[in-house]
């Protein structure tokens, strides 16, 4: 059985097992709003973005994610985006992660309420 | 009374989160006098463990050779057969050296003692300028978002712009703004100005809401802590 402890710095809370989810849907066009919106859409619960950005720090601190500073737009006040992207080590932390939680839930959710 | 003391209290709080910029400035300014002063501290300790080692290698260059001229002296004499007298005059005088190379040890641990306290000092001035320079970005940050807010014709949301303003962390206070904006701008156009002033009102409170649970817990620990502090201090 593959070993699943984690020091508690790797370790990986709910809201940014969403985060780093969110951002590795996004792809390429993963920013605050987008991940604000897909968190919400897909988890269907209220982001505050101060919460949101805190965590995206967070996670960078820890290597999980890194961002990068866009052009600056004139639909967001003439601030620029700051685009982020899971590195190598988030992914695999972030599988890790949600392998330990799909262990547990056999038999707890069924397969149509995954979905 | 209370009433009226509660009152000068709440303006007196408020008043305080939003003048932060000039305090945060006014730490700045005290950071930039300490680091100063600092610096002014160290050049002098330096000139004056600069010339103390200098007259300490003067010393102890003379006092070497005194102690090969000595040695000189002892070989020669020794070899010539010295009798008694001249012998015990060179074991006081050989006392005398191995008391000054004493003073000289014990010197030399003062001085070093002295650069150790020029090292924490420099360690001190480092940790000063790099808290005032992580500061002064801070205040870079809020001040340009702060602007970004006011040098726009105004709108619906710029209130709420303000007070999100006041509640996110300087860190990310031009990301949280300008995403708040362009989500706003987006719901505008799509939904209209009503529901997109409705969300934008949603949002911030919820922001703001996050933000008090934050502080919240922070008093909470503080609480906690100063708790423990009591309880351990009644026992002992």
């Amino acid at each position: 059985m593959e070993e699943l402890r984690v020091s508690s710095r790797d370790s990986i809370g709910e809201f940014e097992q969403l985060a780093m989810l969110a951002v590795w849907r996004l792809g390429q066009n993963a920013y605050g709003t987008t991940i604000k919106e897909e968190i919400e859409i897909g988890a269907e619960r209220g982001v505050a973005i101060g919460a949101l950005y805190t965590t995206l720090d967070r996670l960078e601190r820890k290597g999980f994610v890194t961002s990068e500073v866009g052009e600056a737009t004139p639909e967001r006040g003439g601030r620029a985006k700051r685009f982020f992207r899971l590195t190598g080590s988030g992914e695999s932390a972030l599988r890790k992660s949600l392998k330990g939680i799909r262990r547990l839930t056999v038999g707890f959710l069924a397969p149509e309420e995954v979905l | 009374v209370n009433q009226r003391f509660t009152f000068i209290a709440a303006r007196l709080a408020i008043g305080l989160f939003l003048v932060r910029g000039y305090l945060c400035r006014g730490l700045c300014a005290a950071v930039f006098t300490y680091c100063w002063v600092m610096s002014r501290v160290i050049a002098f300790l330096q000139g004056q463990l600069l010339n103390l080692m200098l007259n300490l290698g003067e010393q102890v260059r003379r006092f070497r050779g005194r102690c090969q001229s000595h040695r000189e002296t002892l070989s020669a004499k020794r070899s010539a057969g010295a009798d008694r007298g001249m012998r015990a005059m060179h074991q006081v005088a050989r006392s005398r050296l191995v008391a000054e190379r004493y003073g000289y040890q014990t010197k030399a641990v003062v001085y070093e003692a002295a650069i150790d306290m020029l090292g924490l000092s420099i360690a001190s001035l480092d940790g000063a300028l790099a808290i005032s320079s992580s500061e002064i970005l801070a205040l870079e940050r809020n001040i340009q978002s702060l602007d970004s807010i006011f040098s726009k014709p105004p709108s619906p949301i710029s209130g709420l712009e303000l007070v999100l303003w006041m509640v996110t962390n300087s860190l990310h206070v031009n990301d949280t703004l300008g995403d708040f904006r362009e989500a706003y701008e987006s719901k505008l156009v799509k939904r209209g100005s009503a529901e997109a002033v409705a969300w934008a009102r949603s949002q911030v409170y919820r922001d703001v809401k996050n933000r008090l649970s934050v502080i919240a817990k922070i008093f909470g620990w503080g609480t906690a802590a100063f708790e423990w502090i009591k309880r351990n201090v009644h026992k002992h």
